[in-house]
C-alpha cells in the first residue's frame, strides 16, 4: 500500500515537474537544431518572435505573433520566396511580460543557428535587457510594440521599432483631452517602465497646456486586483477625467479590471488611456464599464489604406474569430522589413551568406536605409532606429467595439 | 471622514475574504504544524468551479453545449430563466454555486492531503512543506493547461441590476461588498460553533493538542485531519468565487496574493489559533485599505508584509496566539 502511494506521489511529481518545464518554455520549446536547414534548392530562415504569450500582457503578445505568421506565411508563398529558394520559419519566444525572463528568452532565440532577424519584444521593459543580448550578437531586434522613449537612445545599430513612441503619445493625449474641453485630471499609472514613462510624458505636455491641473496621482503595484481604495481617492479628486498610464492585462488584468471597479465604485468622468489599452481583450475585461473610454494609438485606422484593408481580411481568413488591433500591423510591419532585407542579401551575396556575422551585418545596413511601403504608408527609419512620420490616431469605445472617435483628428507633430 | 469610512467598507469586505482563506492555513497549521502552500490554490480552484457552475446554471450557451454533451443536463434549460430573472432564483443559484464549489474543492483538498501529506505525515515536517510547494506548483500549471490563462467571470444580470447603497452621503456599498460581508460573517460564527459546540469539533481541538493523545482516547486521527482538509479548502472556494463575482476576472496565478495576506492574517491572529485567524483577516484588509488610501496603493503589499515582519520579531505568538511550550 505504502509502496503505491509513494508511486503516485512520484508520478504527480513528476507530472507537476513536466508541466512546470512547459510553462516556463512556452511555446518556444519545440526550437530544436533540426540538422542542416538547406533542403535539397530551399533553405530556412528562422525570424525570432519575442512576445507575452501565456502571462503578462497576452492579447498584445499573441496578436502580434498572428501578425509575424501571416506575414512569414505570404513571404513562404510569394513568388520571390519560390525564385530564391528561401524558406522562412518563426522560433517563438515567451517572455510573460517579465523583464527577469527577457535574458533566458533572447538566448534561446539566439541559439538558433540560421536566425536572421528578432520581432520583438512587447514590453519597453523587456525590450531593453533582451535588446542587449541581441546587440551583442549582432542580431536585428525590432519591436512592434515597446513605445518608451530612450530605447532608441541605447546607441544600438541593431535596434529599430515599427510603432509610435511615448512622446508621440504624450502630447498627443494631452491635446487630444484640451480639446476635448477637459482642464483637470487625476493620474493613475501601473509602474510598469511603459506607464512610468507615459506618466511623465503626458503631465509634461498637460502641464505646458493653458488652465490645466493635476488634481491626485497614485501609482498602483503591477498584479493588483483590488483597486477598493484608490477609486475612492479618485473618486474623492473629482477631476473632469481620469488619464491611466498603463496596459489592461499586466498580469492580473489590472487596466480592465481597474476601469470596471472605477465605474462600480461610482465614477462617472471620462478615462482615457494609450495603446496599452486599445485592444479587443481590454473591452472583454472591462465589460460595459469600457463604454466612453478613450484611447490612443500610434499609427493609423484599420481601415485608412487598401494596404490595412487587405491585411485586416487577411488576418482574419487566417485566424477566425481573430481581429487585428493594437500592435498587430506594426509586428506584420516588423516581419516584412525582416524578410525584405533577407531578400535583398539572398540576392546579393547568396543564401548561404544570410545568417552568418557579416550577413547579419549587412541585414541591419540594410534595415538602416530602407524605404519601403507598410501597411500605413511609406515605411522608413530614423538615425536611431524610429519610423519616419508617425501619426496618433484617437478611439472610443462604442457599444462594445474601438471606433475612431468621430470629434477628434488623427495627430501628427 | 467620507473617505475615512469608504476606506474601511473597501477594507472589511477584502479583510473578510481574507479571513475565510486564513481559516485554512490556521486549522492545518493548528493540526499539523505544517503551513498548507497548496492552500492559495484552493482559492484559486474554487473561484474557477464557481466560475463554471455558475455559467452552467445562467448561460446559455454554456447549458446548450453541456446539454448536448450530457442530455440529461437538458433540465438545466427550464430552470435558468427562473435563476437568472427572480430574487428567490437568484438566491438559490448562488447557494448552489456556493455549495458545488465549496464541496468539489473540499474534496480536492481532502484529495491532496490523502495523496500528498498523509505519505509523508511522518517525515521530518520540511517534507511536508515540500510537498505543499510542489501541489501548489502542480495546480497553478495544471489550470493553465486545461483552462487557460485566465477567464472572465461574468457578473451575475441579477446583481448588476441592483444598485448601491449609499450612506452618509457618499459611503458606498455595492452589492457584492454587502453579500461578501454578511455571508462571510454567517460561514465564520458557523465554524466557530462547529469547533467549539460540537462532538468533532472537540475531537479537532483534541488533536491539535496532542495527534497520539488523542487517538488513544479513540478519535480517529486520519477522518479529522481529513475534515480539516475539507473544511479549509471549502472555506477558501467560498472566498474564491466571491473573488471573481466582485472583481471580474480569474488567473491561474491568482492565489498567490491573497494567499499571501491571508497567510499574513493567520499570523498575524496567532497561527492555529481560529478567533486570531479571523480577526487577523478584518485587521490586514481594513490596515492594508487605510494605508492604501492614505499613502500610496502601491505601497499597500509593502506595508502588509511589513506588520508580518513585525509580529515575527516582537510578537512570534501573533495577537491571540498562546505561548506555545515547546514539546520536547
Amino acid at each position: 500500500m505504502k509502496r503505491k502511494l509513494s508511486l503516485v506521489l512520484a508520478v504527480i511529481a513528476a507530472l507537476a515537474l513536466c508541466f512546470a518545464l512547459v510553462a516556463c518554455n512556452g511555446d518556444g520549446g519545440d526550437s530544436g537544431d533540426n540538422g542542416t536547414a538547406t533542403d535539397g534548392d530551399v533553405t530556412e530562415f528562422v525570424i525570432g518572435f519575442g512576445g507575452p504569450l501565456t502571462d503578462g500582457a497576452v492579447g498584445f503578445g499573441q496578436g502580434a505573433l498572428r501578425a509575424t505568421q501571416l506575414a512569414v506565411a505570404q513571404a513562404n508563398a510569394s513568388a520571390e520566396a519560390q525564385e530564391l529558394g528561401v524558406q522562412f520559419r518563426i522560433v517563438q519566444g515567451d517572455d510573460m511580460s517579465d523583464p527577469a525572463r527577457a535574458d533566458t528568452v533572447a538566448n534561446s532565440i539566439i541559439s538558433e543557428r540560421d536566425l536572421v532577424g528578432v520581432v520583438g519584444h512587447f514590453n519597453s521593459g523587456v525590450t531593453e535587457p533582451a535588446g542587449a543580448v541581441y546587440n551583442e550578437h549582432g542580431v536585428v531586434q525590432i519591436s512592434y510594440g515597446s513605445t518608451r522613449v530612450d530605447l532608441t537612445d541605447l546607441g544600438r545599430e541593431n535596434f529599430f521599432r515599427t510603432c509610435g513612441t511615448d512622446d508621440l503619445q504624450g502630447p498627443a493625449l494631452a491635446e487630444t483631452a484640451h480639446e476635448l474641453g477637459f482642464r483637470s485630471v487625476s493620474i493613475i499609472n501601473d509602474s510598469s517602465p511603459y506607464g512610468e514613462g507615459l506618466d511623465e510624458l503626458f503631465r509634461e505636455a498637460w502641464e505646458g497646456l493653458d488652465g490645466t491641473e493635476v488634481l491626485f496621482y497614485d501609482k498602483y503595484d503591477q498584479g493588483e486586483n483590488d483597486f477598493g481604495p484608490i477609486v475612492t481617492a479618485v473618486r474623492a479628486s473629482d477631476p473632469d477625467f481620469l488619464f491611466f498610464a498603463g496596459t489592461y492585462d499586466a498580469l492580473t488584468g489590472a487596466g480592465g479590471l481597474f476601469t470596471r471597479q472605477l465605474r462600480e465604485g461610482g465614477f462617472d468622468a471620462p478615462i482615457l488611456g494609450a495603446d496599452g489599452i486599445q485592444k479587443a481583450g481590454f473591452i472583454d475585461q472591462a465589460g460595459d464599464a469600457s463604454d466612453g473610454v478613450i484611447a490612443t494609438l500610434p499609427g493609423l485606422p484599420f481601415d485608412a489604406t487598401p494596404a490595412l484593408i487587405d491585411f485586416v481580411a487577411d488576418y482574419e481568413d487566417m485566424f477566425p474569430g481573430e481581429t487585428p488591433g493594437g500592435f498587430d500591423a506594426a509586428a506584420f510591419d516588423a516581419a516584412n522589413v525582416i524578410i525584405e532585407a533577407v531578400f535583398a542579401q539572398v540576392r546579393a551575396e547568396g543564401a548561404d551568406n544570410v545568417a552568418t556575422p557579416a550577413g547579419r551585418r549587412a541585414i541591419i545596413d540594410y534595415i538602416a536605409d530602407i524605404q519601403t511601403t507598410g501597411l500605413s504608408g511609406p515605411l522608413s527609419f530614423t538615425d536611431t532606429g524610429n519610423i519616419n512620420d508617425p501619426v496618433v490616431t484617437t478611439y472610443i469605445v462604442d457599444e462594445g467595439s474601438w471606433i475612431q472617435h468621430p470629434d477628434v483628428d488623427i495627430w501628427t507633430r | 471622514m467620507e473617505f475615512f469610512f469608504q476606506l474601511l467598507v473597501d477594507g472589511l469586505t477584502v479583510g473578510a475574504l481574507y479571513a475565510l482563506i486564513a481559516l485554512g492555513f490556521t486549522m492545518v497549521y493548528g493540526i499539523l504544524l505544517m503551513i498548507n502552500f497548496a492552500h492559495a490554490e484552493m482559492f484559486m480552484a474554487g473561484g474557477f468551479i464557481g466560475y463554471g457552475v455558475l455559467n452552467l446554471l445562467s448561460n446559455e450557451t454554456t447549458i446548450g453545449i453541456a446539454s448536448d454533451a450530457l442530455p440529461f443536463l437538458s433540465f438545466l434549460e427550464t430552470t435558468q430563466p427562473f435563476f437568472t430573472t427572480t430574487a428567490l432564483g437568484f438566491v438559490i443559484m448562488m447557494l448552489i454555486t456556493f455549495g458545488v464549489s465549496a464541496l468539489l474543492t473540499g474534496c480536492i483538498g481532502m484529495t491532496i492531503e490523502r495523496l500528498a501529506y498523509r505519505p509523508l505525515r511522518n517525515s521530518p515536517r520540511l517534507c511536508a512543506l515540500i510537498a505543499a510547494l510542489g501541489m501548489s506548483i502542480f495546480l497553478q500549471n495544471f489550470v493553465l493547461i486545461t483552462v487557460g490563462h485566465s477567464l472572465i467571470f461574468p457578473t451575475p444580470a441579477f446583481l448588476a441590476n441592483m444598485n448601491a447603497i449609499t450612506i452618509f452621503g457618499g459611503v458606498r456599498f455595492a452589492p457584492i461588498d454587502l453579500i461578501i460581508f454578511i455571508t462571510s460573517i454567517i460561514l465564520l460564527l458557523a465554524l466557530d460553533t462547529f469547533v467549539s459546540k460540537t462532538r468533532i469539533g472537540k475531537a479537532m481541538r483534541a488533536t491539535s493538542q496532542d495527534k497520539d493523545a488523542a487517538g488513544l482516547m479513540g478519535i480517529n486521527i486520519n477522518s479529522v485531519i481529513a475534515l480539516t482538509f475539507f473544511i479549509g479548502p471549502a472555506l477558501g472556494a467560498v472566498a474564491g468565487t466571491f473573488f471573481g463575482m466582485k472583481y471580474g476576472v480569474l488567473t491561474f496565478s491568482m492565489g498567490l496574493f491573497p494567499g499571501m495576506k491571508a497567510f499574513t492574517a493567520a499570523v498575524l491572529g496567532g497561527i492555529g489559533n481560529l478567533r486570531g485567524a479571523m480577526l487577523g483577516g478584518f485587521l490586514i484588509g481594513v490596515l492594508e485599505a487605510l494605508a492604501a488610501g492614505y499613502i500610496s496603493i502601491a505601497y499597500r503589499d509593502a506595508f502588509t508584509f511589513g506588520i508580518l515582519i513585525l509580529i515575527l520579531i516582537f510578537r512570534p505568538g501573533g495577537l491571540l496566539g498562546e505561548s506555545v511550550v515547546e514539546k520536547v
